[in-house]
Order: C-alpha cells, then sequence, then structure tokens
C-alpha cells in the first residue's frame, strides 16, 4: 500500500485553517440574512410552499451565533424542513464566531434527504470546528453521499455556496432522475 | 385602516417592482436599536444592496446631503418618529429635493405615520400605498424548541447537557458542528 497518507491528508487539513482565514463573512446577522433571504427566493419558484421565514431560526451565546434549519438530525419528514421541489428535505446549522468586529465561520452542517426510493439516499456537507485526530478519514470540511462513515474532502464553503450546490448542482438533477 | 403585515424580503420584493424615487413607511414593531439593525440586514439581503442608514432630525442641509450623495442606493430614515409638526411640514416643503433614484424607507411607528399624514400630505403622498408593518421576527426559538432541541442532540450524542459541558471544559468534545450547536443551546458558547 502506498504510504505517506496519513501525512498528505494532514497537510490538507492544515490547508483549511488558510482557507477559513480568508473567507470573509459580514456579520452573523447579515448571514443569517442572505441564507433566509435566499431560502424565500427558492420558495418563491416552489410549487409547495415552505414558510422560509420562520424556519431559520437564530440562537446566540457569547461570540458564537447559530443559525438553524430543521430538526438538528435528520430522521424522518417533519414539518420543520424546508421542501424542495423534488421533495427532498432540508435542514442545516451554521455556527459562527464573531470577535472583535471580525466575524468567521465555526462549523456547519448541510444535510439534504432526497426522496424516499432515491439512490443516493442523502447528502450531507459538514465542516468540524476543529481538526480530527484522523483526517484521512475525517478531514474537517468533508461531504457524506449515503455513507455516514465515508467522509470525501471539499472545500471549505460560504453557506450560500453551500447552498448553490444543494439548489443549483444537486436539486436539478434529482428531479430530472423524478420526473423522466 | 389596516395594513397587511409584510417581511423585510417582501417589502424589498415591492421596492424592486416599483423601480426608482420609491418611498416606504415600515411600520415598525419598535425603535430598539436591535429590530432596526435586523430589517436593514434582511432588507440588503433582498435587495442584494447595502441599506445606508441616513439621519432625518435635526439638519434639513445635512439630510439633502446625504439623500443626493448617492442619490440611488435604498436608505432608511429611522429617526424622524418623534419629530414635530414644524419639522414635518419642512420635509414636505423641501418634497423636491428629497426625489432621488434609490429607494427611501421611513421608520415610523403609528404614531409617526399619523405626524407624517397630517403635517406633510406631499410626502404622504410619494408613499401611497406602500406602508407595510413588519412581519414578527420568528427567527427566535421558543423555550419549548430549544428545550426538544436539546432532548434531541442529548438522545444523539448518548449524554445529558452536563456532561456535554464537562467535556467541553475538559477539551474533549467532539469535533461536530451539532456539539457546537448544543454548547450554544446551553448558553455556553464560551465554551466553543
Amino acid at each position: 500500500m502506498p504510504s505517506g497518507a496519513p501525512t498528505r491528508a494532514k497537510i490538507l487539513d492544515d490547508r483549511y485553517e488558510e482557507a477559513l482565514a480568508s473567507i470573509g463573512l459580514p456579520s452573523a446577522r447579515d448571514v443569517a440574512a442572505q441564507v433566509r433571504t435566499y431560502l424565500q427566493h427558492q420558495d418563491a419558484e416552489l410549487s409547495r410552499k415552505n414558510n422560509a421565514l420562520s424556519l431559520v431560526k437564530q440562537t446566540v451565546s457569547q461570540e458564537i451565533t447559530s443559525i438553524t434549519l430543521g430538526p438538528a438530525i435528520d430522521k424522518e419528514p417533519t414539518d420543520r424542513h424546508f421542501y424542495l421541489e423534488s421533495e427532498s428535505r432540508l435542514s442545516f446549522c451554521i455556527e459562527i464566531r464573531e470577535t472583535q468586529g471580525r466575524c468567521s465561520l465555526v462549523a456547519y452542517r448541510f444535510h439534504l434527504s432526497l426522496p424516499d426510493g432515491m439512490s443516493p439516499s442523502f447528502y450531507r456537507f459538514d465542516l468540524n470546528p476543529k481538526p480530527h485526530e484522523s483526517p484521512l478519514t475525517e478531514p474537517r470540511a468533508h461531504y457524506h453521499v449515503a455513507m455516514e462513515h465515508i467522509r470525501l474532502p471539499s472545500p471549505v464553503l460560504t453557506p450560500v455556496e453551500v447552498l448553490d450546490r444543494i439548489f443549483q448542482v444537486i436539486e436539478p438533477q434529482v428531479l430530472q432522475i423524478r420526473f423522466s | 385602516m389596516a395594513f397587511l403585515e409584510q417581511p423585510a424580503f417582501e417589502i424589498g420584493r415591492r421596492i424592486e417592482i416599483r423601480g426608482g424615487n420609491t418611498w416606504v413607511v415600515v411600520l415598525g414593531p419598535d425603535t430598539t436599536n436591535d429590530s432596526i439593525a435586523g430589517f436593514i440586514a434582511d432588507l440588503s439581503a433582498s435587495l442584494s444592496r447595502t441599506v445606508r442608514v441616513v439621519t432625518g432630525a435635526g439638519s434639513m442641509d445635512g439630510l439633502l446631503t446625504a439623500l443626493a450623495s448617492p442619490a440611488d442606493d435604498p436608505v432608511l430614515i429611522a429617526d424622524l418618529d418623534g419629530v414635530d409638526a414644524e419639522a414635518w411640514s419642512a420635509l414636505d416643503i423641501n418634497r423636491s429635493g428629497l426625489a432621488r433614484e434609490g429607494a427611501v424607507i421611513l421608520w415610523l411607528s403609528s404614531y409617526g405615520l399619523a405626524n407624517l399624514s397630517r403635517s406633510a400630505p406631499n410626502l404622504r403622498s410619494f408613499v401611497g400605498g406602500s406602508i407595510f408593518p413588519l412581519s414578527p421576527d420568528g427567527s427566535t426559538l421558543t423555550p419549548e424548541e430549544r428545550a426538544s432541541r436539546i432532548a434531541e442532540l442529548e438522545d444523539h450524542f448518548r449524554m445529558t447537557s452536563e456532561q456535554a459541558i464537562a467535556q467541553a471544559v475538559a477539551g474533549t468534545q467532539p469535533s461536530d458542528p451539532l456539539f457546537v450547536e448544543w454548547l450554544v443551546l446551553l448558553d455556553r458558547g464560551d465554551l466553543v
């Protein structure tokens, strides 16, 4: 087996620190507004309406703001999810730190469950709050495709960039497969 | 007359539809800086342009200058609620100088709107039917929602909230976005 994979994974993980530092976010309030507005724009196009305004919640403690939608863990459909046209359901949490006028991403988790019978059954985009001891199996920024324990590295994305992938990359394909 | 409550997103959409030189009154739920800041963030996101806050009370020259430079961005005037009839009349007389390409949003209470209608009839006609009570902000978790979410996380991580805090204090907590949310829900953001 070729050696060096753990070292390369560690180097990749270290690069996430630089990437995180380079992402300029406005205030946590502005990030929440961007996310809420993004969802409201999407909602305007849907035949089944969500109430995006009331689905997105904010909680603040000290320097950390938590922006959430849907249940913490997706187990089944709920009225707290955001439903896309394909009937895929979205839930997420975004954690942001505001300190001394600077706003930075701490972590996120976006979970998209596809409709029953679709394969894969879910996609998830995670940014962990700190590096894992085994970055090869758990890179700090990663995504899952229907497998809880397979975490493939992804770039660090802003919350709106994750939503772009969900609504403009995954959803059109799901719709095409579902209704073709 | 009853006006229909609207969220900032919908107010932004209507401003875009009406185009240039739009005057809007937003009946804010209160005049705290927090609710105004939330509205500005939401409206800025909706319009994809930063909403600039302009001071309306006090100097007429200052207001005219602020509205004209630049003249194409959306501006919010949030300090006119308490001005007297004389100040509203002065604004009304200077209304031609207030015309601009960008939208003007007046943040008022129903008391302020009554004063505007009484003392500045021409400005009131600028506004027309664009009077929107701001929808209540539903973004705060209720105590029940918070408790339910904490219970969900305790079940997921198979530990109590006290154990979660102990782990965070010891620095041995899992590196998981949900654990961060849990600490925030427990008002222990200092441990993140």
